[in-house]
């Protein structure tokens, strides 16, 4: 199964100008069968034990933008017989140090829609650090999960 | 002093390469929504450029474009992230240009019949309406990053032809095949369409509330 990555664009300037992510953040998924792709209401389709990674890119060439948490909002509602739990995390990216965000979903996360809350840290300070609740995992259901596996990755090679 | 316009292009690679086609694959977005561009986070993307200037009319508003592949590691990395993959290779054009978030070569193993995307384009021209009628003026530069393969696209604008005025992008992507035990690598340049729109507005800056014109 291969990974989805999601890569949100930040108009730094102004989001920290206005103090909100509202309007202010794009993103986007290389999944098939995924929706509102290219605005913050981005619903990611994806399968239990399939892998995300998260980035994220400023707008400018000039101003930092870095991803610091990532939490589904209603944890309770993905409590399955046997889930693990979804904890997205920074993970080592390589030389000479870097982290990305990835995370897997658990095979017993049962299918519906998950939002999650994405903080974004801009700058240093009080008003630097902001989240935006919009963005979803749309989580298939695991019946059809190698359903949809075949069927991307078909789409892919 | 000129302000600084980014313009991110967002690529699909595996899609769009498939398809044979930007259309619906790469997503455009820049940093002009206050000056009233329009269409982020589509392809679809009209630049306000504001035309009347503070300075003076000769003023120049400057555009950046900053191509990206969904996937691919952040362009912002330092340099010595590239020297996991040896930056002697690199340099002398003999390794694949491409890394994955984990700086290991993309494709270095491929299997019979498989194929691979490299997380990675480059602009490999501008032209267009917008160029043909001497309104966007693009540059390509050197650029020392690996990452972008030394290439750099930026252009002036001649703010006194007010309009909206077409360009297209040119973006080459890549991507290995191994047929017949045999690893081919391919490039594929396809054209995608944005606009510039040239306004009657004021630029405006951290320091004035009030766009200032200077007198005639």
């Amino acid at each position: 199964m291969h990974a989805i990555n999601i890569v949100t664009i930040v108009d730094v300037i102004a989001a920290l100008s206005k103090g909100t992510l509202r309007n202010n953040i794009f993103m986007i998924d290389n999944g098939a069968g995924s929706q509102g792709k290219g605005t913050a209401l981005l619903q990611t389709a994806c399968c239990p034990g399939q892998v995300i990674n998260w980035s994220v890119h400023p707008v400018d060439v000039q101003t930092p933008v870095l991803i610091r948490a990532i939490e589904l909002l209603h944890p309770a509602s993905q409590t399955g017989e046997n889930s693990p739990g979804f904890s997205p995390r920074a993970v080592f990216g390589g030389e000479p140090e870097w982290h990305y965000w990835r995370g897997m979903v658990p095979w017993g996360m049962p299918a519906g829609l998950y939002q999650y809350r994405l903080t974004l840290q801009m700058a240093k300070g009080a008003v630097s650090t902001l989240y935006a609740d919009t963005a979803a995992l749309n989580v298939c259901e695991p019946a059809s999960a190698s359903t949809a596996d075949r069927a991307s990755e078909e789409a892919r090679s | 002093m000129s302000q600084q316009l980014g313009i991110v292009v967002l690529v699909d690679a595996a899609a769009a390469i498939q398809a044979k086609d930007l259309r619906g694959r790469a997503y455009f977005f820049d940093n002009g929504r206050w000056a009233g561009s329009t269409g982020q986070g589509t392809g679809h993307l009209v630049s306000a450029i504001e035309g009347t200037r503070t300075t003076s009319q000769l003023d120049v508003q400057v555009v950046n474009w900053l191509p990206l592949v969904i996937g691919g590691p952040p362009p912002t990395l330092p340099r010595t992230f590239f020297h996991r993959a040896g930056i002697g290779r690199y340099l002398a054009g003999t390794a694949p240009k491409t890394l994955d978030v984990l700086a290991n070569e993309v494709g270095a193993d491929l299997d019979e019949g498989e194929t691979v995307y490299h997380p990675h384009v480059t602009i490999a021209n501008i032209t267009g309406d917008a160029v043909n009628r001497r309104v966007l003026f693009p540059a390509q530069y050197g650029s020392p990053a690996p990452a972008s393969a030394g290439l750099y696209w930026s252009a002036s604008i001649d703010t006194n032809r007010f309009g909206v005025f077409s360009y297209t992008l040119w973006l080459t992507l890549h991507f290995s095949t191994n047929e017949n035990g045999t690893r081919t690598d391919h490039a594929i340049t396809l054209p995608h369409d944005a606009c510039i729109s040239v306004t009657r507005g004021a630029t405006t800056n951290g320091f004035c509330r009030m766009p200032a014109v200077l007198p005639a």
